[in-house]
């Protein structure tokens, strides 16, 4: 019985899961939820490769989402609050403020095609 | 800059057209698509309007409407600040800057996909994003007066899809 495992042919090495790719950096020790865990275990499944390594790939994954959105936001917010900033000039002393059908009538301009037409020669 | 797609890009983005391979990269890496809320109702209006053929249009509605709601796709709400710049813009240029040379549509669908556009620039912008497009000539000029308008922000980018 020990003799036959001995002999035994080894696994083929194309049978076995690749070897994951060596990185520099500092090691570490986490605890991994055990709801990630098993993500992290089906994606190594699916790719071929360690726990490690998935564990390390889906992290850059969020990684670069991160990074994505906090460029978008830092940018957002300057654009954001530019507008913010939009001022009107200053209202002119003793001026007559547009009547109620002046208002209507300018904020319905553009979708009744009313004075841009005349203005701007459509 | 991450950009956002407008809608001459979001329309050629599903498998045969010529931004497939963009949207394809983009899944490939993991990227986020960001898609205009505006862009969005042109694509859905245009798959369910009356005049298409709906069964043979439902596979694509379909197809788009995955996308939408994939974890990787983002809508780019058309929300208060980008409602206000829209606005601006549309009363400093209430026509397309190219009218003379836009090929399609009668002069009054002109005016209506050109307060999309509007729309769509301002949602890039307020949202944080630059803008991928075809149509440079206008989104340039959309650019060019929101910088005169907000000369103290980041400026819009606008991308050449054809490139």
């Amino acid at each position: 019985m020990i003799a036959s495992l001995l002999v035994a042919p080894r696994p083929r090495r194309s049978a076995r899961r690749p070897r994951a790719p060596r990185r520099a950096g500092a090691r570490t020790t986490l605890r991994v939820p055990d709801d990630l865990a098993e993500t992290v275990a089906r994606y190594a499944e699916q790719h071929r490769t360690s726990t490690n390594d998935a564990l390390i790939r889906l992290a850059y994954d969020g990684a670069q989402r991160y990074g994505y959105e906090r460029t978008v936001e830092e940018l957002a917010a300057e654009r954001r609050a530019a507008i913010e900033r939009l001022v009107d000039g200053e209202i002119p002393p003793g001026v007559e403020p547009l009547s109620p059908e002046e208002t209507t009538r300018a904020i319905l301009g553009f979708r009744l095609g009313l004075y841009d037409e005349e203005t701007y020669g459509a | 800059m991450p950009d956002a797609w407008d809608t001459s890009v979001a329309s050629r983005m599903h498998v045969g057209e010529r931004h497939a391979a963009l949207l394809e990269a983009h899944r490939h890496v993991g990227a986020p698509v960001s898609i205009p809320a505006p862009t969005v109702q042109e694509l859905v209006r245009g798959l369910t309007a009356p005049a298409v053929d709906r069964d043979r249009a439902r596979p694509k509605l379909r197809w788009f409407r995955a996308l939408l709601y994939h974890p990787l796709t983002i809508v780019v709400p058309f929300d208060r600040p980008a409602a206000e710049l829209a606005g601006r813009l549309l009363a400093e240029m209430p026509h397309p800057p190219t009218r003379d040379r836009r090929r399609a549509g009668s002069r009054a669908q002109q005016r209506a996909a050109w307060a999309l556009d509007v729309q769509i620039a301002a949602c890039a912008f307020a949202g944080g994003y630059g803008l991928l497009t075809e149509n440079v000539d206008d989104f340039g000029m959309l650019r060019d007066t929101i910088a005169e308008l907000l000369p103290d922000a980041p400026p819009l980018t606008v991308s050449d899809a054809r490139l």
